[in-house]
């Protein structure tokens, strides 16, 4: 039976002396967060489910480095931006980068109005391609902070920069997405 | 306050992590400024846009997968783990694999000179003679534990190497050659009972006999010619050059030249000559070698080249020698003349500085092939030979092939 109540901490102490079904825990915790993060910077359903068993794996393999001295998260973001960083690149290499149009978006209110549902995923399919437009930097630093409304000072660690330069970074960025957006924008700012 | 300020702050101002004086500024720029207004409605929307994204579940079964994975992982060490851990098992054997080696290697450093020691001979047994048995001619340094003969001492456990080389200089005394009759009757058995193509010393060979030349493997075949030219040059006189001329193989040289003869009786033309010219070389290495550590620092033996029609091609003069003394060079040209004349080896010793001995032998390149260069010095007397900057060299000329007279079938064969 696993202690899904433990903390992070604790079960990351077990996983290093030996508990393998600790690591379980941290994989249900974290699955959904890191899976999201790569999937919006790959924009790829499956390329994301595929790396973002890589990251888990990694995590497992390398747990003995961690010292506990971040947060868990914090170094399984880190990990995983490492890995989709690297997969966005071949992907543009090789031209292979495309929007899923499958329908794996899930939309909370799509069964109430069957327009609004289909605007609602027009919008975001936009949305994707305008991040999957940007610099890698600049994408990986909204989606921390804006799609995983991950903290200035965790950002910072993750990306391995001082707090001023992710908020520089961070409006940058935000710039350029919106930029990347502007045909679509009404002139009072909304989108389309 | 310009737009350009607000404009870079707007996002932190967004973000609310902008200090009361510096909102309130911003506000009142925003109030008056429709520009930076839909700057801020811009990345407001693109903020809200982004996490308004939904949140996507992962595949079904995707931590089972990740961690049927880990598991594959854990029980499949990494190759740094494989060389390395756990370190408990793998720091104390490689640090006892690495005493070992040092210990082997430690062990084979200074076994290493006595291989170089310049007692490689071949000792016939003389008091142990059984002149039905050429198996009694063995290596020195490998009879007592090997060698298959009567005596008792050789039945006895193997002597230490040192003891050994001592008694194989006792042998060599006069009061253990062997008489002439001896001789004769030891050549008989020798005719009559050993095979042509297998020798003992072939079969019984010690580590320090294989450091010896490859020339030295032929002698016990061509050595006849050898040992009929040294008895030749006993009565013609030999060249005397600072006391240290080529001796008369021993006796037990020429019995074992008389083992030769009977091989290189069936041979061919060609190969009778080669064996001859091996058996020049080798009749002058037994005494050459067991003398060399008391009277030179070095020994070279030096095949001459072709002589030519005119025979003046590979002349050295003596003036165009500057590693050794005009006298030196003149008396090395007077042995190259015997050589050639008698078909037999001439020896003499010539001193040089160590500085001069590479020049020596390019001086001496020019008068043949260096066939044989070795050194008699050993750690005793390495000290004694690096106080003095002079070296005694001794030379051995051997004469060209075609010098050589062909090994002439025994009247009595």
């Amino acid at each position: 039976m696993l202690a899904e109540g433990i903390g992070d901490a604790e079960c990351v102490r077990r996983v290093q002396e030996g508990d393998t079904d600790s690591f379980e825990i941290l994989v249900r915790r974290h699955e959904k967060a890191v899976f999201n993060l790569i999937y919006r910077l790959l924009g790829n359903y499956d390329e994301a489910a595929e790396i973002a068993q890589e990251v888990f794996l990694s995590a497992f393999k390398s747990i003995h480095q961690f010292r506990g001295e971040a947060n868990f998260s914090t170094w399984l973001y880190r990990i995983g931006l490492n890995h989709a960083s690297t997969r966005r690149k071949s992907l543009h290499s090789s031209q292979q980068r495309h929007i899923p149009l499958d329908g794996t978006e899930v939309i909370a209110d799509a069964a109430v109005d069957p327009v609004k549902n289909l605007e609602h995923k027009e919008i975001q399919q936009r949305v994707q391609q305008a991040l999957n437009s940007l610099d890698p930097e600049d994408a990986r630093i909204i989606l921390l902070r804006d799609l995983q409304d991950v903290p200035y000072e965790d950002v910072a660690e993750i990306l391995d920069i001082p707090v001023g330069t992710v908020k520089s970074r961070l409006h940058r960025a935000r710039q350029a997405l919106k930029i990347s957006l502007a045909p679509y924008f009404h002139a009072d700012g909304k989108l389309l | 306050m310009n737009c350009a300020e607000v404009q870079k702050d707007l996002s932190d101002f967004l973000e609310k992590s902008v200090d009361n004086e510096r909102a309130r500024t911003i506000e009142d720029h925003l109030a008056v400024c429709s520009l930076c207004n839909e700057e801020l409605a811009g990345l407001a929307e693109c903020q809200r846009l982004v996490s308004s994204l939904p949140m996507v579940e992962p595949p079904l079964g995707f931590t089972s997968r990740v961690m049927a994975r880990v598991r594959e992982a854990e029980h499949s060490p990494s190759l740094w783990e494989r060389l390395f851990l756990p370190l408990r098992i793998k720091i104390p054997l490689q640090a006892a694999a690495m005493v070992l080696i040092a210990v082997l290697a430690a062990y084979l450093y200074q076994k290493e000179p006595l291989q170089h020691e310049p007692l490689v001979t071949f000792q016939y047994e003389n008091s142990n003679r059984d002149s039905n048995k050429p198996d009694n001619f063995v290596p020195s340094s490998a009879q007592a534990p090997t060698a298959p003969s009567k005596s008792k001492e050789l039945s006895q456990k193997p002597k230490p190497r040192l003891q050994q080389f001592s008694d194989s200089v006792q042998l060599k005394g006069p009061e253990s050659s062997p008489k002439p009759d001896e001789q004769d009757k030891s050549l008989a058995g020798v005719q009559s009972n050993a095979p042509e193509t297998t020798r003992p010393q072939d079969q019984v060979r010690s580590p320090a006999t294989l450091s010896s030349t490859p020339l030295q493997e032929k002698s016990s075949v061509a050595s006849e010619a050898a040992s009929r030219r040294q008895e030749q040059s006993s009565s013609s006189g030999e060249l005397q050059t600072k006391g240290a001329l080529a001796p008369a193989p021993p006796p037990e040289r020429r019995i074992l030249s008389k083992d030769a003869a009977s091989a290189a009786k069936s041979s061919f033309y060609p190969e009778a000559r080669e064996r001859s010219a091996a058996a020049s070389l080798d009749s002058v290495r037994p005494s050459t070698v067991m003398n060399m550590a008391a009277t030179s620092d070095h020994e070279l033996a030096i095949r001459l080249k072709e002589p030519l029609r005119d025979d003046k091609l590979g002349e050295v003069p003596a003036e165009r020698r500057s590693s050794i003394s005009p006298e030196e060079s003149k008396i090395l040209d007077q042995a190259r003349e015997r050589a050639v004349q008698t078909g037999q080896a001439q020896s003499v010793v010539v001193t040089t500085s160590r500085s001069q001995y590479e020049l020596l032998k390019k001086e001496l390149a020019d008068l043949g092939n260096i066939e044989v260069e070795s050194s008699a010095s050993d750690r005793k007397n390495e000290a004694a030979a690096k106080s003095s900057d002079q070296l005694r060299i001794k030379l051995t000329i051997l004469p060209p092939l075609s010098s050589i007279p062909l090994p002439s079938q025994p009247a009595s064969r």
